[in-house]
């Protein structure tokens, strides 16, 4: 109530309030405006600034995939040169893992009797424990390789494939026990009569793998995920993630938003693309992009917090400046054109002591030029008029009706 | 001491030593169940943390197989004395010889299924190549397909969910609790009845899951057998009534056998399997082997040539 009196009776207090309300409103939609366009140019600088590392973390995928691949080749070649002797087979994979630091295990596995003098099971198996490397001829009925992932795939597919991440478990020695989580590159051996004789499989770890990819990270809290053919987490930050979850893990209890269930499918599908969804509950980007050698997906998320945290610092700064610079400016304002009016308080005083018939208060000489200059001007020569008259009436009435 | 003494209490220890041996041989069970840890085999992973077998004077050992090698073969070379299997299997073991003894029967329905990999009813995928598990298990999907003149080509692999990604295969077994769940994981495939072949909506509701042991190992103490069947049997009905903490104690199975699974997948499947425990008309868990069920999977195993000889229910029990 004060303020709404306080503003009725205060010429300058309503001609600042006005001025402010109107400049808040122009500041309010230029600020809009450039706000908008500076979040597009910041999102899509973001955007692009992922997908350059994304590029580049897939070329690096790529490069360590491909090394893998160069690797069998050239021991498809050895093994081909040297078919006759089971004992090569023993020294090629042993010096392959002692030699390529990428690589964890290789087997050069055998169809069944391949190699008669051996029996029905022929594999050399070499394994780098870390401190190590150990070879053996890993086959037996303990460790039937002929049903497992690794050899089954090639020989069904005909050609190189990369597998799903696996335990590869066994009985028997403490040596040969082996719970690293692996991922292997397997290749057909195709004999010179054209029929599959065995499978060359090159495993490498799951957590080297892991460590390399998300060692790059744009943002400081965003992170690379890789999917396999299968969904399921061959990269993640989270280690219950890797290997133990699918990306659709959740949504066998129904929890995968379609926002997620759609990016999980068009990974799968090895669509490349940019999706703005929520990921462990925060708004996020998740750019994403096929490794097409493996069938895999690799992503990378990035929040939205990490994305426009700098530019919404300078939007709250930039609105706070505003509000204060408001306040300031109304403050300003006022003052000022208080002060220039406040003559024409002293003149409407004077006006009603004229109008109580004092005629001879002095009027304020302002020496102003301006429209309170010239108003106060026309008082002084009201006044004088307004004397002038009164003077003439005066002396016409006495001449009239003498005492 | 006197010598004589010392000697005497030489002797007489030296003659209770293989008292000792015999009686810690007699009480301990190394159980082997049929597949790798998980919520399957719940109920005996309960009794043997809760004591049960403790309480009924049994030393047990749970050694899991790996994917390569199965349960049956431990037992055959005596390395388990206990084991599970599915109904299909014992019967299969029978006919070839090995004489079983069915000591609990937990599994009262059917879980066995095909799931189609290329979207399409499994029925229509005549001559198709499909994936079965190299442990077995799987002999009534082969007798039923065979049954329905389907003429599948049946891959025997340890990792039928490697092959059903890869598209290495048209189909695979499954079963509802585990690997149909692993490959609605795989998002591959969706929650659609036109894909899966489930053998119990079609007159195939044949029994599963029981505890065995071989005759000869029963016959040398039977009551240990009992007491083992006892003290699971109380197991499964505590992991009934107590299903979260059954899971915590499925899960520290799994992360001691560094197995690749989670608790989502566990959930769903002790769900699964303690609706199959469940009689379909009774709706409670009964623990009986039925005759009607038996001789089906007779029935459909002999005229797939699965088995050679007809066997009778009989012939498994104590």
């Amino acid at each position: 109530m004060r303020i709404g009196q306080r503003l009725r009776s205060s010429l300058s207090a309503r001609i600042s309030l006005w001025t402010v309300l109107f400049a808040a409103v122009v500041f309010i939609i230029s600020i809009s405006v450039v706000a908008f366009r500076s979040r597009n140019a910041v999102r899509e600088e973001a955007i692009k600034g992922a997908n350059r590392v994304l590029e580049n973390t897939v070329l690096r995928t790529n490069y360590i995939l491909e090394d893998v691949e160069d690797i069998a080749n050239n021991l498809e070649w050895l093994i081909l040169k040297d078919l006759d002797n089971p004992d090569a087979m023993m020294e090629y994979s042993h010096s392959i893992v002692q030699n390529n630091t990428i690589l964890n295990g290789c087997s050069i596995s055998f169809e069944p009797y391949f190699y008669p003098q051996k029996g029905n099971y022929f594999s050399a198996y070499s394994n780098n424990n870390g401190r190590y490397v150990y070879t053996m001829q890993e086959g037996s009925d303990n460790y039937q390789y002929f049903y497992l992932n690794w050899y089954m795939l090639p020989k069904l597919l005909m050609q190189p494939c990369w597998t799903e991440p696996y335990t590869d478990q066994e009985e028997g020695d403490e040596a040969t026990m082996n719970l690293e989580m692996n991922v292997s590159y397997c290749k057909p051996i195709i004999g010179n009569d054209g029929n599959f004789i065995g499978v060359i499989s090159l495993d490498i770890s799951l957590k080297w793998l892991s460590e390399t990819i998300s060692a790059v990270k744009p943002y400081p809290n965003a992170y690379a995920f890789l999917l396999g053919r299968g969904g399921s987490y061959l990269v993640h930050p989270d280690p219950q993630k890797l290997f133990y979850e699918s990306f659709f893990t959740p949504g066998l209890v129904d929890a995968l938003t379609p926002e997620q269930k759609q990016l999980g499918k068009d990974m799968l599908d090895w669509k490349e693309g940019i999706r703005r969804l929520e990921v462990d509950g925060e708004p996020s980007f998740v750019i994403f992009r096929p490794i097409l050698t493996t069938g895999w997906s690799l992503a990378i998320v990035c929040p939205e917090s990490d994305i426009f945290g700098g530019f919404r610092r300078f939007r709250n700064t930039l609105l706070l400046s505003l509000i204060l610079g408001l306040i300031l400016m109304f403050l300003v304002m006022y003052f000022i054109i208080h002060r220039q009016i406040r003559p024409l308080s002293r003149l409407a005083s004077h006006a009603e002591t004229m109008a109580s018939g004092n005629l001879d208060v002095e009027l304020p000489h302002m020496g102003r030029t301006d429209e309170v200059g010239v108003l106060n001007r026309a008082f002084r020569y009201m006044q004088v008029s307004l004397r002038k008259y009164i003077d003439e009436l005066t002396r016409t009435c006495i001449l009239q009706w003498p005492m | 001491m006197n010598q004589k003494r010392l000697a005497a209490i030489i002797l007489a220890l030296a003659l209770s030593l293989p008292l000792c041996a015999q009686s810690k041989g007699e009480n301990t069970i190394v159980f082997t169940p049929q597949w790798t840890a998980q919520a399957q085999f719940a109920g005996y992973y309960a009794a043997l943390e809760l004591g049960f077998y403790k309480e009924e004077g049994l030393e047990v050992v749970i050694e899991h197989p790996n994917a390569s090698r199965s349960a049956i073969d431990r037992m055959r070379k005596n390395q388990s004395q206990v084991t599970t299997l599915p109904l299909s299997q014992a019967i299969f073991a029978l006919d070839r010889g090995v004489k079983l003894v069915n000591l609990l029967q937990t599994s009262m329905n059917g879980s066995l299924m095909i799931v189609s990999r290329r979207g399409v009813n499994p029925l229509k995928q005549k001559g198709a190549r499909v994936a079965s598990f190299r442990a077995g298990y799987d002999q009534l999907a082969r007798a039923v397909a065979n049954e329905l003149g389907l003429e599948y080509e049946w891959l025997e692999t340890a990792s039928l969910l490697n092959l059903f990604i890869a598209g290495a295969v048209d189909a695979s077994v499954a079963m509802s609790f585990n690997e149909y769940y692993q490959f609605l994981q795989t998002g591959l495939i969706e929650r659609n009845e036109d894909i899966v072949y489930r053998l119990s909506d079609h007159g195939y509701n044949i029994q599963e899951d029981g505890l065995y042991m071989t005759r000869e190992e029963y016959d040398k103490n039977p009551e240990r057998a009992r007491k083992f069947a006892r003290a699971s049997q109380k197991g499964w009905e505590w992991v009934a009534y107590h299903q979260e903490e059954a899971l915590e104690i499925v899960m520290k199975q799994i992360h001691r056998n560094h197995e690749a699974t989670n608790p989502t997948l566990q959930r769903l499947m002790l769900e699964e399997v303690l609706d199959l425990m469940e009689g379909y008309e009774s709706g409670e868990r009964e623990y009986v082997l039925r005759g009607e069920m038996v001789n089906q999977a007779v029935a459909l195993m002999l005229k797939a040539g699965i088995i050679r000889t007809e066997h009778t229910i009989k012939e498994l029990l104590p």
